[in-house]
């Protein structure tokens, strides 16, 4: 607590006199080792997510329109207004600095459909950050990530509004009318046809996969440009923001399932992999520091947990996208994976290892 | 140098966690300048283990290298680090946190060794370690562990490989570095010494693979005269911090994970500091203890970067003066390294056999992130070198109101060895070392729930 208020305050009163006295030792600082620190900070992890997400911004208003330029704002502003009046009413210090209220904001308005009405997306942001994230104890205390469950939240609460999904403008500029039919809904179509390449032959406008690829499909603003999510992944990964393990075996279980569930179909699986909130949700939902394993080997179980449910929830349940619950399921599942697959100490035995996790 | 590369080996293993650190040494080409303080205030404990008995009392003339401390063999000997007279013994503060009986020698002009000072005959194990024992010699790297008796353990456990650590990874300081290149010889002959009477089969010299390489050239210079040139190799480890750390250092050399609790013995060998190595050596040629101790002073309230040599028990305040004074007010005042050095709020404490620089930081430099609340991000678990997750530990000795001893042990608490890593990466700013240093306490004392643990809920 010390910490937080000397070196802003001190040293300013200090400068003066140090001049005259560079002797006076009074106020030396005792702290304990190291006494000196990289220079990572929160604030710089959540401003590498937030230039991350840029590219998949700018592609969801290129595609979808300027509106979701909007819906993004929105997204934003309500966020970090909601942390800062819980702060300012809880008479807490204000958190909107650490820019977390902002990621989050963003990342419920990257979930959106780009006609969903502006006071359902403040609804949600509020949602995610009063009630998910502050009343747990904030940032690094929630168990589940808030703008996952804000999702939910919201699907449950506005579900025509939250799947009112418009053709991309420049894929099909003709038909700017609203369409029920996601390519998700095709795809477990597909699968149950039992032949998903014979079925996908019989549907005349389904996409392709390189359109799909460069984000021409309906779905929410922020999980059509599977391009621009590469992107913001390879930056992330660069950045050493977030570690290769959940995101490849979150969508490598997917791919894997879904290979076998199609027959084989390359097709099948690839589309699996490219349509709905998968990348978004593997590359930026599931990798939230605070509702995932810390070690690689508890990321790889989270990974492949949250890739199973997914599959199972796209191919036997009754709703056509899971990736949200699947991640929400798997953030619960969080506390216990860490228990489970903490590291063995330097040079101790596999034996000597699990005698520690038991005791 | 073409030929130097059969005296290279490769390491055996690449280290797992760590972090790279700025590394700001300035100082490498700068040979150590002497500095003769007018006094000299001599702590009686130096060591981890106990207080040394006084040899002398108030009044006494010393000169240098006379024996003043001596408390049998738990401990290293302690020798008059100039010559003049005693006016002082008595308890006083050494650090922030800790008291012992100091012996405070008012120096004369005369600068003399005592007479008697002779080189030891050695001719079989039991008498080079008695020489290192009347050396007065400590782990010089930073424990302070005395070297007698390390080099019993090796020599009980026929320890086949003798490793000298010249890694220096924390920033600034350059002394082993600066051992290998003016004191050479001495490494040598020391070395020479350890082979031929404990038994050693293989020497390896662990130098960090960056900044200049005087000190590979010297060393190989001096080897290719060596009896034992055959069995002598450098490896030259990757500068990372936290590889100098002897458990790090003997898994990059040997492969070998030794786990908490371990000796190097238990791997067949024995990690020896340059700098002390280098004391041995002289003390062999001669029979003059070690008194001296070689330092780096640097830091932005510092004029410039210098190595200096001082008596043991030189205040840091005589030794600030020495290099020209703070230029800028000091914020920080650290004795040893930034990264796991100690904090002093004085500079009216003596510096030790162990202390290896005094950074003196102005307020920019030294500056401490704000903390904020702990992310899980994890970094903190991917960079410790011993492999357990400091926030973990963090949070099991500070958040349930008084710290969880089974957790403690579940996590392995008393495996951390304080490098620091943890919190140096730590983007929330979380002091984990307090943390850790009071978990591993608590668990290497075995205590449950008493007094102890509501003190540690202060935290």
């Amino acid at each position: 607590m010390q910490n937080a208020k000397n070196p802003a305050t001190s040293n300013q009163e200090n400068i003066q006199p140090a001049s005259e006295d560079n002797n006076s030792l009074s106020e030396l600082k005792m702290t304990v080792s190291p006494h000196i620190k990289s220079s990572l900070t929160t604030k710089g992890v959540m401003l590498d997510v937030i230039i991350a997400l840029i590219p998949t911004l700018i592609a969801g208003s290129w595609i979808l329109g300027p509106r979701a330029l909007l819906v993004a704002f929105i997204g934003v502003l309500s966020s970090v207004l909601a942390e800062y009046l819980y702060n300012r009413l809880m008479k807490k210090d204000i958190t909107v600095g650490d820019l977390s209220a902002a990621v989050t904001g963003l990342l419920i308005a990257l979930n959106m459909p780009v006609t969903i009405p502006l006071w359902m997306v403040a609804f949600g942001s509020a949602f995610a950050i009063v009630v998910v994230k502050q009343l747990f104890g904030g940032l690094g205390r929630n168990f589940a990530n808030p703008a996952i469950t804000a999702r939910i939240v919201m699907l449950l609460s506005f579900p025509a509004a939250m799947n009112n999904f418009v053709m991309p403008v420049q894929w099909n500029s003709k038909t700017d009318i609203v369409t029920t039919a996601t390519p998700l809904y095709n795809l477990y179509e597909a699968f149950k046809s039992g032949s998903p390449d014979d079925y996908f032959s019989t549907l005349s406008d389904f996409p392709s996969l390189t359109s799909v690829f460069l984000g021409q499909m309906q779905g929410a603003i922020g999980e059509i440009c599977a391009v621009a999510l590469l992107i913001g992944f390879i930056y992330l990964i660069y950045r050493g923001v977030i570690r290769l393990a959940i995101p490849v075996s979150f969508v490598g279980t997917v791919f894997a399932v879904m290979l076998i569930a199609g027959k084989g179909s390359l097709n099948f699986a690839a589309y699996q992999v490219l349509t709905g909130g998968l990348l978004l949700g593997a590359i930026f939902m599931a990798t939230d520091y605070t509702t995932s394993p810390m070690s690689l080997k508890g990321k790889i179980i989270f990974g492949i947990g949250c890739g199973l449910i997914t599959c199972f929830i796209r191919l036997f349940g009754s709703l056509h996208e899971g990736v949200s619950y699947a991640i929400l399921i798997m953030n619960l599942f969080s506390p216990l994976i860490d228990r489970l697959t903490r590291p063995r100490p330097f040079g101790e035995s596999k034996k000597g290892g699990k005698q520690n996790a038991k005791a | 140098m073409k030929m130097a590369k059969e005296f290279f080996v490769k390491p055996a293993s690449r280290m797992k966690g760590g972090v790279l650190v700025k590394d700001n040494k300035a100082t490498f080409d700068l040979k150590p300048q002497s500095f003769k303080p007018k006094k000299v205030v001599i702590p009686l404990l130096q060591q981890c283990t106990k207080e040394a008995d006084t040899t002398v009392q108030v009044g006494d003339h010393v000169k240098k290298g006379q024996l003043i401390g001596d408390s049998g063999k738990a401990t290293a000997r302690i020798h008059a680090s100039v010559s003049g007279t005693v006016t002082d013994i008595s308890k006083r503060k050494i650090a922030p946190k800790q008291k012992a009986v100091c012996v405070t020698i008012e120096t004369d002009d005369k600068n003399e060794w005592l007479e008697t000072l002779a080189p030891p005959s050695v001719t079989n194990a039991d008498e080079l370690i008695d020489a290192a024992f009347e050396a007065g010699l400590a782990g010089m790297g930073g424990a302070g562990f005395p070297t007698h008796i390390k080099l019993r353990s090796a020599y009980a456990a026929k320890a086949k490989t003798l490793i000298l650590n010249s890694i220096e990874c924390e920033p600034y300081i350059t002394v082993d570095y600066r051992a290998c290149v003016d004191y050479a010889d001495d490494i040598l002959r020391c070395v020479e010494a350890l082979v031929t009477h404990i038994g050693f089969e293989r020497v390896l010299i662990a130098v960090e693979d960056k900044g200049p390489k005087a000190d590979e050239d010297t060393l190989i210079e001096k080897m290719q005269n060596s009896p034992i040139k055959d069995i002598i190799r450098l490896v030259r480890l990757k500068p990372k911090y936290a590889s100098g750390a002897e458990k790090m250092l003997i898994k990059a050399l040997l492969n070998k994970s030794l786990p908490d609790g371990k000796l190097p013995s238990d791997a067949s060998c024995m990690v020896m500091n340059t700098s002390t190595t280098a004391a041995f050596g002289y003390y062999l040629l001669t029979g003059r203890p070690l008194i001296n101790r070689a330092l780096t002073v640097a830091g932005s309230a510092i004029k410039e970067p210098v190595n200096i040599i001082a008596p043991v028990g030189t205040l840091i305040g005589d030794i600030i003066e020495f290099v020209g004074g703070f230029v800028s007010k000091p914020y920080k005042l650290i004795m040893g390294g930034p990264m796991m050095g100690m904090a002093v709020d004085s500079t009216d404490y003596p510096i030790t056999k162990t202390t290896n620089g005094i950074l003196a930081f102005a307020e920019k430099m030294a500056r401490v992130k704000k903390q904020t609340s702990c992310i899980r991000c994890g970094k903190c678990a991917e960079v410790c070198p011993m492999r357990i997750v400091p926030t973990d530990i963090y949070k099991a000795v500070t958040d349930y109101g008084k710290p969880d001893i089974n957790e403690l042990h579940a996590l392995s608490a008393q495996a951390c060895i304080l490098c620091s890593c943890c919190a140096y990466i730590c983007p929330s700013g979380i002091p984990l070392v307090e943390g850790l240093e009071k978990g591993k306490r608590l668990v290497k004392k075995g205590v449950r729930k008493n007094a102890e643990c509501k003190e540690s809920c202060d935290i």
